[in-house]
């Protein structure tokens, strides 16, 4: 044989190596695993992400890298995890938003339902709260519902963009209780919209987290209500409104993660079982509290029943949205 | 050094009518945006303020160039310099292109040889030496050091 | 919090290993770029910016603005010593910088611009201090169409008053807002001009636009060219000090020059370099030495280069207190700012205490550095120009791509990176500015975020954007800038008037 055939020998008995060695569970992890945040580095999807990365290494017993791979709503790091090898060794956070959402707008995405991808956990919510400035007229949810019925397209809610989980979770509200609040889309991150409100030049905004609680504790913005189910324990004097109010809205910013599909069911249990576990250190607890976050370790078939149940209401609540605008010559 | 001048007024002809033709197909695929309304403005509205702006400088340096004096001149390479810029984007290409296959570490010192081979009169023994002495520690220090996901290539 | 109790919580800020080390490699990093050919302080700060991204944000920012002033300190080494500006804002030290050279003053000239530097960056820095929490206080006022006046006026103006033709500062500019708007926009998550490729949903990166413009497209330049190195004479420490007669004389220089720069810094436009014109057409037309600037008057080197140096210190100002950069080196700090998640504007004096003083209170620290670092230092700069192309181009170029790459661990940015060079190449080529192009594509999305809250805050009312006085007050400020060559020529044909301004006529 020449060399370049003992070279391309090399190489076909690396690949068909590469290519049978099966994926072992009990020497998974055997090397590093790379975990994608669909996000920059800053804003609170990036600090949760790796809290979470650096309690998932000591009970995985492994090492992880953090990779931000931001833009595109969050699918372009989606799209990197959903298409990796599945081996265990890409995974990433899951985005309610990017997994549910995009893939009903944008059928460029690599995934189009919850079948094209693994949900390793649920790993936490962020609930909104709507925010009015601390001396506003309206002290309880109610006056302000009343005053929205009264003056209908009149009262606006800052919200983070169009059709984001903020604005979905306001038309939601508009949808359950009959009134048409309007949304004012701030695109410079949160504290933009509380500053409107601050300021004056809105009436309400949906808040989410550390920021705008810091806020509200400082005595600039009051909390009307809760969009989620049960206390939140950051305002716990603060009523839920689908619980308190009996209005179905309650749509959470949501964070699960994920793997490419057809992982083996070995690695997926062995991952899900320790991921199970850092959600669940006193860390990550800390971290939670501190943070705003509500911390909800799902298993997988949980977790993946929560995001189809999510998918349903979306495509109830944008097709009462589509029709709406349409009514209105919008 | 070897220029040509040319009319500086040509140049500004040119580039306002390339940027006419880049308004114009920019400003129609505008047109295929959502407009919105005056309350909810869509995405295709600044896109339309910005094609606007486009055509509008496009035209002027039309205008300008219109006007300009002949005598006015704009240096070209050519000849030997224009060789050397054409292989220095040559070389950058490739280095692009052998990024994905080779990863950092190959594709930088190929680039680098190809580069100093034709910048200096060093012998190829000497400009290896001082590729792979100059391209090793920034490997190490962007990859491994401060942890640059660099694309690694088919080898490594 | 006043500014001095302001100052002294920044620099409890800035004494922490951390930071000072920060400032110290800023300084430093300036000041090599500076002194290089080839890398002006935009393309260095955009080179650099990826690293700073592993930094704590206040860190970051420290390093970013070090590397900026200590650009401004280092370009003037180049002009005085080999008659090559390192940056445009040095163009003016050349003409007198270098005949001093030639009449063997190289050691006292540095001296002086190292000191005139210090002097215009730490009273630029006072200045800086004390006036951007009223700026900040001022700017809560504001809202959507305040801002939108602020951001498409200042964009205006700079296109206007870069030099050039209009169409050489409205093209690039335009151009810049059109590249802006590729990918997904944020208001309603609409894909735009992405021709079905998800990747290109993030939209071009701001470090790849900058270093192709600036960098790779300037040693694109150099290649052409190959233009023979200077090898410039060793300067020994002992002729570092300049005699009593050119101290004496650059007292007034330095004053003047630290007032121009400090106002022109906080203006939309090239401030750095506008400012060095006009502080050398100023010691021109008032100096009891006039007839000497430009036969080599010490003069000619002391105002314009205190004065860049006030200007960038002070062009700060507008990006710490109102998150607007009027410069192509500022957006890039705005950029890191966002990429932290620090929201950029008013709030960030009450948020985040920490990164405004500390910033503040280290460019004092940083500008003392400075001054440490060039006068012993000196010759290691120096050394620096002997470095010959072939081992100079290759790092940088490699360097180039590394950091592009890194900022978003993306393939596409470095493709884009090449594009983008040759766009550069070419426009510099015919005397297109550059930096309403880099400006355009920072304040872009601002004027257009801004554009639309308004619109979507106002329930549709368009008159949101001319009832507001301050909104008002800032068009018709916009409008007077803009118009100034028309007004010239308007007083000077029906009244005969002849009025000069010298700054504005032949900036870079």
């Amino acid at each position: 044989m020449t060399i370049k055939k003992y070279f391309m020998a090399g190489i076909a008995a690396a690949l068909t190596l590469a290519v049978a060695a099966p994926v072992q569970a009990q020497d998974y992890p055997s090397r590093d695993i790379t975990f994608i945040v669909p996000f920059n580095p800053g804003g609170s999807s990036d600090p949760l992400s790796r809290a979470f990365a650096a309690q998932l290494e000591k009970t995985l017993k492994g090492n992880i890298n953090v990779e931000n791979r931001a833009g595109g709503s969050a699918t372009i790091g989606t799209n990197l995890v959903v298409t990796a090898a599945p081996d265990g060794y890409t995974i990433g956070l899951g985005d309610s938003a990017a997994l549910i959402y995009q893939p009903m707008v944008n059928k460029n995405l690599e995934y189009n339902s919850t079948d094209d991808y693994t949900v390793i956990t649920k790993l936490a919510d962020v609930p909104g709260m709507l925010v009015v400035k601390a001396d506003a007229k309206w002290n309880t949810f109610e006056e302000f519902l009343e005053d929205a019925r009264k003056n209908p397209g009149k009262l606006r809610a800052g919200v983070s963009g169009v059709r984001s989980i903020s604005d979905l979770v306001v038309q939601q509200l508009n949808r359950a209780a009959d009134v048409d609040i309007a949304t004012v889309p701030f695109t410079g991150g949160g504290g933009e919209a509380l500053l409107a409100v601050m300021g004056g030049r809105i009436e309400a905004a949906i808040g989410y987290g550390g920021n705008t609680i810091a806020q509200v504790n400082a005595g600039k913005l009051k909390v009307l209500a809760v969009f989620a189910k049960g206390d939140y324990p950051p305002v716990p004097d603060a009523i839920s409104v689908p619980d308190d109010a009996g209005f179905a809205a309650y749509i959470p910013a949501s964070y699960t993660i994920i793997a490419p599909k057809d992982l083996p069911k070995d690695v997926l249990d062995k991952l899900a079982a320790a991921s199970k576990e850092a959600i669940e250190t006193p860390e990550m607890k800390e971290f939670a509290a501190k943070s705003g976050f509500v911390l909800d370790p799902k298993g997988p078939d949980d977790a993946r029943a929560e995001l189809k149940d999510l998918s349903v209401e979306m495509t109830g609540l944008l097709k009462w949205m589509d029709e709406k605008e349409a009514k209105a010559g919008k | 050094m070897t220029v040509a001048s040319i009319q500086k007024r040509r140049s500004y002809l040119v580039i306002g009518g390339v940027g006419i033709f880049l308004a114009a197909g920019y400003l129609s695929l505008s047109l295929q945006l959502p407009m919105g309304h005056l309350n909810s403005p869509g995405a295709a509205i600044f896109p339309l303020i910005a094609g606007s702006l486009l055509l509008i400088g496009s035209i002027s340096a039309v205008w300008e160039g219109w006007r300009m004096e002949p005598t006015e001149t704009a240096e070209l390479p050519i000849g030997d310099d224009l060789w050397r810029l054409l292989a220095l984007i040559a070389a950058l290409i490739g280095y692009l292109i052998a990024l994905s296959w080779l990863g950092q570490l190959i594709a930088s010192i190929l680039f680098c040889i190809v580069l100093m081979k034709m910048l200096s009169k060093l012998s190829l023994v000497g400009i290896v030496i001082r590729s792979v002495i100059m391209m090793v520690p920034v490997y190490y220090i962007f990859v491994h050091l401060l942890g640059l996901p660099m694309p690694r290539g088919i080898f490594l | 919090m006043t500014a001095v109790e302001g100052l002294g919580f920044g620099l409890s800020v800035v004494f922490t290993l951390q930071n000072l080390l920060a400032a110290l490699i800023g300084a430093f990093l300036g000041t090599a770029i500076g002194v290089l050919p080839g890398l002006g302080p935009v393309a260095g700060v955009a080179l650099l910016l990826p690293i700073t991204f592993s930094l704590d944000p206040t860190a970051g920012l420290i390093m970013m603005a070090g590397i900026y002033y200590g650009s401004q300190y280092g370009s003037s080494t180049t002009a005085i010593l080999i008659n090559m500006p390192g940056e445009s804002t040095s163009v003016m030290t050349c003409i007198d910088g270098y005949k001093l050279t030639k009449k063997g003053r190289a050691g006292g000239v540095l001296s002086i611009v190292a000191l005139g530097s210090f002097i215009g960056g730490t009273v630029s820095v006072v200045g800086v201090m004390l006036f951007s929490p009223i700026m900040a206080d001022f700017g809560i006022l504001f809202g959507p169409a305040e801002f939108f006046a602020l951001t498409a006026g200042g964009l205006l103006i700079l296109s206007r008053i870069s030099g050039g033709s209009f169409a050489a500062g409205i093209l690039p500019m335009a151009l810049g807002l059109v590249i802006s708007t590729i990918g997904e926009e944020p208001v309603t998550a609409q894909n735009r001009f992405t021709f079905g490729f998800n990747n290109m949903r993030q939209g071009i990166e701001l470090v790849a636009l900058v270093v192709g413009l600036y960098g790779v497209a300037e040693i694109m330049d150099m290649v052409e060219k190959l233009r023979r190195q200077m090898k410039p004479q060793p300067v020994s420490l002992r002729e570092m000090l300049p005699t009593r007669e050119e101290m004496r004389r650059s007292w007034a220089p330095y004053g003047r020059g630290t007032i121009i720069g400090f106002v022109f810094g906080m203006l939309p436009g090239p401030s750095a370099t506008l400012s060095s014109f006009a502080s050398y057409k100023l010691e021109k037309s008032v100096s009891k030495y006039r007839h000497e600037i430009g036969e080599g008057a010490i003069e000619g080197v002391a105002g314009p280069e205190t004065a860049n140096n006030a200007a960038a210190t002070s062009g700060m100002a507008p990006l710490l207190a109102l998150g607007i950069p009027f410069g192509a080196t500022t957006a890039l700090m705005l950029a890191a700012l966002m990429v932290h998640g620090i929201e950029p504007g008013p709030l960030l004096l009450t948020n985040h205490p920490d990164i405004f003083w500390g910033v503040i209170a280290s460019m004092l620290i940083g500008n003392v550095m400075l001054l440490v670092l060039n006068i012993p230092l000196i010759s290691i700069w120096v050394s620096l120009l002997r470095i010959p192309y072939h081992i100079f181009l290759p790092m940088i170029l490699v360097l180039v791509v590394i950091g592009s790459y890194s900022v978003r661990n993306s393939m596409l940015d470095v493709y884009l990176l090449l594009i983008l060079s040759g766009v550069g190449y070419i426009l510099r080529k015919f005397d297109f500015q550059l930096a309403p192009m880099v400006v355009g594509f920072v304040l872009g999305p601002l004027m257009e975020k801004h554009m639309r809250e308004a619109l979507f805050m106002s329930l549709g009312d368009i008159s949101v954007f001319y009832t507001s006085p301050i909104a008002v007050g800032i068009w018709i400020a916009v409008l007077l800038i803009v118009t100034i060559g028309l007004q010239r020529a308007l007083l000077e044909r029906v009244f005969g008037i002849k009025i000069r301004t010298p700054a504005f006529d032949n900036a870079d």
